[in-house]
């Protein structure tokens, strides 16, 4: 029975809401407040309302290409050879995120629990995952979203509530942190942490209505952004500005001071559980996305077998960073400087040209018939 | 995985690799070219001698090809004999198929004898016999397998009919010698008339009886099984306290009447496939007309119909036909023994298949849920049934996971352990010289083989097994200082786990899938057993069941009411049937099934709303 893969918008809404919040397990939080201090749940509340707007604007420009893509809308706007730099973009900047994250991951895993194992081990268990992930397609990667994410989310507020004995409101003021220059100085390019936003544009042609696409982005930047602001809220008010820069992994900090008890004192390696859930459902979704990308873009046949080709380059590129450090230094000074215009000002200006270009070719040929 | 093994191939291997036929030749004169061509490379080594010598050799060796006029492929060959073979069987069943009964006694006599070996086929009985009709006498003969028939339904309702009651004075001068015969003198409920040999052979192999009778074209061939055969019993793997205690048995029709007996519906129909080459073994398809889906049942009939083997003896084997992916650890079909569970099956919109000769009925589609259910869930009230079901979970999850979470604990994630039990625990392995992972597969292997010879032993011996078992598995490993006493509790819980998985294939399956688990948190911890779930996951969700997503109605989510998956409903909530398997009507019951009471959410039994609510 030869079906096409469609995936309904609850689906597509987790996949969406997994990609735009898996940074917070990651570093996100120290380096948000390294950026804005204090505030920096208000600079990422201020990001998650401009992201919002942005997407209203795509989202009003994206309703003639309803079941198209972001790259047939790019060969709508710059013919063929806008497809394939469009393509070519998107791929560079989804290997990048992916090799980045894989390494993050794999360090970050490396220093809780695998301290002896070597990081390519560590690196090569994930591509494990991944490979599966993406052989078996968007379909089965997005039902696993919707098992494991209700559960992701529900075991990420525990933390955040068994913290509450360590909250403390006034460890946010100063209210605007390093300063309203700084908000939103870093507050733009900090837009790029919405920047997996545009993996939206290449599911579309999936979802079962096609036309909710709005709804689904919708949701997925509202409860993105609500996890992204409440991560860094949280974890403010249970370590205030400087201390909140120190920490290696923000949330699993806060996972060590759980004490439920007597018994239940160190229950942050479960935490490893829902750590690596996490890692797998991204980045076998990146995967998923780089090969599908590449293989729009040069109209190719087949998918699979573009797996391997390129799990051995995201595996060797993530072994090229020297250590953590450098690898952190690769996202923060080039991936998040450039990425937000990439995949948030990048497609506005695609779609835009493409409208005007499908609204030019009507009036040509309206005018046509009626010369006719 | 084929698939996934030939791509990995395709991306490993520079070259693709060429179709290989196992059973085709090189050709003889390709052969020939590349040892030239090999020779001519290593010529310039040669010295002179090897090099006449050589041209001995090939001159020898060209005149011996002179001699062979063409090369033979093996699989030439084969195919010829196969197809030779093939065409004489089909000439041979289409000579049977197509040849019609002769008028004349002596030829059929002589053809059943010869088709049947009579001569040598000790349970092969022939009886020959007289018929008067309408005054004149017709020599006649009945043929049937001793054992497979009722001696005594043909001694009363063939035989004394035939040789007996013909001289009786009848009105039937005006019908022909077959109507006379078939009308009047073969007082049998179950009769086929056949016009070949095939036909009669068919139904004498499997329990009929054929009557010949002189002079006609035609033969009888009536119903008069008889076998042995075993009565209804209790269930012997699918035990319940409350529900009915009846379970099904080897013989097909008695297992689709314990359905009807159940279900009492006109629309319950059982559509008969044969299966089987040569065992032509009876399958039945079963579903109610107007509530399963027609394309399911078309697919079940496809499915059954394109099956092409010699024999079939059990519904296992048909289960491996049948299934989506042979490779997924996880049946994608219930085997079931239980007709009261079948028939809530039916009545949800499943199809059914019974196979002869197997006491195990085939349901599909199901889903991963339907595996870890238990019909007594439904007997039980609600609250019970529902602890029921989670306490299953969680010897599914401990059977699955605990070995393998106690090796990632003391391997790798020490930190997780409350100080007291991590002392417990430490000192309890103080003496063992294993690491825990040599330990465990000691211990679980051992387990394991306990329970497999507690299958295979003979009954007089059991206890003994359990003695040395219980030896193995207890005190004596831990004095040996082979295992720590803190893994025995372990392993002892990961078994007690196992048994309560509901499904005996599920369970097969997650026996197997434990040890993988053990070696991945061998390797690398709770990182290891999480790219086990996360793998384990994805091929669960990615595999059918005729079709329905084997997770569903969960992943995908499908938008029916009814969720009878981790949690069951109150009886009179279950109001639909499930709707990812497309019944003809998803409505099992009224909004209001309990009629008796004044109102139900929110709503009164008149329909009007209920403002005391």
């Amino acid at each position: 029975m030869d079906q096409k893969t469609k995936i309904g918008n609850f689906e597509a809404a987790c996949i969406l809401l997994n990609l735009l919040s898996t940074k917070i397990i990651l570093d996100f939080p120290r380096t948000v407040s390294e950026d804005a201090g204090n505030a920096a749940w208000l600079m990422i509340l201020l990001d998650s309302v401009v992201v919002y707007i942005l997407f209203l604007i795509m989202t009003r420009l994206y309703k003639k290409f309803v079941s198209n893509d972001l790259l047939d809308v790019s060969e709508t706007a710059f013919g063929e050879i806008g497809r394939i730099i469009t393509g070519l973009i998107y791929l560079v900047q989804f290997v990048f995120i992916t090799y980045v994250i894989l390494r993050q991951f794999a360090e970050d895993i490396k220093v809780i629990s695998l301290t002896s194992t070597p990081v390519s081990i560590v690196i090569l268990l994930f591509s494990a995952g991944m490979t599966v992930g993406a052989y078996l397609g968007l379909e089965a990667i997005s039902r696993l979203h919707v098992l494991a994410i209700p559960l992701m989310a529900a075991a990420f507020l525990m933390i955040l509530l068994f913290n509450v004995s360590r909250y403390d409101a006034s460890r946010l003021a100063p209210w605007l942190g390093l300063g309203i220059e700084a908000i939103l100085e870093k507050g733009l390019i900090n837009l790029s942490y919405f920047s997996e936003l545009v993996a939206l544009f290449f599911l579309t042609p999936f979802l079962k209505k096609e036309k909710s696409y709005g709804e689904v982005g919708r949701y997925g930047i509202f409860f993105s952004g609500l996890f992204l602001v409440l991560s860094v809220f949280c974890y403010t008010m249970a370590y205030p500005y400087p201390t909140s820069t120190e920490f290696f992994l923000p949330v699993y900090q806060m996972a060590r001071t759980i004490k439920i008890g007597r018994f239940f004192t160190r229950v942050e390696a479960a935490f490893i559980l829902i750590w690596a859930s996490c890692a797998f459902l991204y980045l076998s979704s990146s995967l998923y996305f780089i090969t599908y990308i590449f293989q729009r873009t040069f109209n190719l046949k087949y998918r699979k077998p573009l797996i391997v080709p390129f799990i051995i380059l995201i595996f060797t590129l993530s072994l090229l960073p020297e250590n953590l450090y450098s690898t952190l230094q690769a996202e923060m000074q080039i991936y998040r400087i450039f990425s937000w215009m990439v995949t948030l000002i990048f497609p506005i200006i695609l779609l835009a040209v493409a409208s005007a270009r499908k609204r030019l070719g009507k009036r040509k040929e309206e005018a046509g018939l009626r010369h006719d | 995985m084929k698939g996934i093994a030939s791509y990995l191939k395709s991306i490993l291997l520079f070259k693709p690799e060429e179709p290989k036929n196992p059973f085709v030749l090189d050709d003889f004169s390709n052969q020939n070219d590349k040892n030239t061509g090999d020779k001519n490379t290593d010529v310039s080594l040669m010295d002179d001698d090897t090099e006449k010598d050589e041209r001995d050799a090939e001159s020898k060796k060209n005149e011996r090809r002179k001699k062979i006029i063409k090369p033979v492929s093996v699989k030439s060959d084969m195919e010829r004999e196969d197809e030779n073979e093939g065409k004489e069987d089909r000439e041979e069943t289409e000579n049977g198929k197509e040849e019609k009964i002769s008028s004349s006694l002596s030829i059929c006599l002589e053809v059943i004898k010869k088709r049947y070996s009579a001569d040598i086929n000790a349970d092969f009985k022939i009886r020959e016999f007289k018929v008067r009709v309408k005054d004149k006498v017709y020599k006649a003969f009945v043929c049937f397998f001793d054992g497979l028939v009722e001696s005594s339904i043909i001694n009363n309702n063939i035989l004394l009919p035939l040789m007996t009651l013909s001289v009786m004075p009848m009105d039937t001068e005006d019908q022909s010698v077959r109507d006379v015969i078939f009308e009047h003198l073969i007082p049998q409920n179950q009769i086929t008339e056949c016009k070949s040999y095939q036909e009669v052979v068919d139904e004498i192999n499997f329990g009929g009886i054929g009557i010949f009778i002189d002079s006609l074209d035609v033969a009888f061939a009536a119903d008069v099984k008889g076998w042995e055969h075993r009565n209804v019993e209790q269930p012997t793997s699918e035990l319940n306290i409350r529900g009915p205690r009846e379970s099904f048995i080897e013989i097909s029709r008695a297992n689709s009447a314990l359905l009807r007996k159940i279900l009492k519906d006109e629309n319950l129909i059982v559509e008969d496939v044969l299966v089987g080459e040569r065992s032509k073994t009876p399958c039945s398809i079963v579903y109610i007309k107007n509530i399963a889906n027609a394309r399911l049942v078309d697919e079940v009939r496809k499915r059954l119909k394109s099956i092409k083997i010699a024999y079939l003896r059990d519904s296992g084997e048909l289960e491996q036909f049948l299934e989506d992916s042979t490779f997924l650890p996880a049946p994608q079909m219930l085997l079931t023994e239980r007709p009261d569970r079948v028939a809530a099956y039916l009545g949800e919109g499943r199809v059914a298949i019974i196979v002869h000769g197997s006491p195990h009925v085939i349901v599909v589609p199901i889903t991963f849920f339907n595996l870890i259910h238990s019909p007594e869930d439904y007997y039980l009230r609600y609250p019970y049934s529902t602890l029921l079901r989670f306490i299953r979970i969680m010897g599914i999850l401990i059977t699955l996971f605990l070995p393998a979470v106690y090796l990632a604990i003391t391997n790798y994630h020490q930190e997780m352990l409350p100080t007291d039990l991590l002392l417990a625990i430490a000192s309890s392995r103080e003496k063992v010289p294993f690491p825990t992972i040599v330990s465990i597969i000691i211990m679980e292997v051992a387990f394991e083989l306990i329970r497999e010879a507690g299958i295979r032993i003979p009954g007089p011996i059991g206890p003994t097994l359990s003695i040395v078992g219980g030896l193995i598995l207890g005190q004596a490993a831990v004095s040996a200082n082979l295992v720590s006493p803190f893994l025995i509790v372990i392993v002892a819980v990961t078994g007690i786990g196992s048994f309560a998985v509901p499904d005996f294939s599920l369970g097969y399956s997650f026996r197997a899938l434990r040890f993988i688990y053990i070696l991945l948190a061998g390797f690398s911890g709770l990182l290891g057993i999480s790219l086990g779930i996360f793998i384990h996951f994805l091929f669960l969700i990615n595999a059918k069941s005729f079709g329905v997503p084997f997770l569903a109605p969960i992943a995908p989510k499908t938008t029916g009411k009814r969720t009878n998956t981790i949690f069951r409903a109150p009886l009179w909530k279950e109001e639909d049937r499930p709707d990812f398997i497309n019944p003809k009507n998803v409505k099992q019951q009224p909004f209001i099934s309990r009629k008796w009471v004044k109102s139900e959410k929110g709503v009164r039994v008149d329909g009007s709303e209920d403002e005391n609510r």
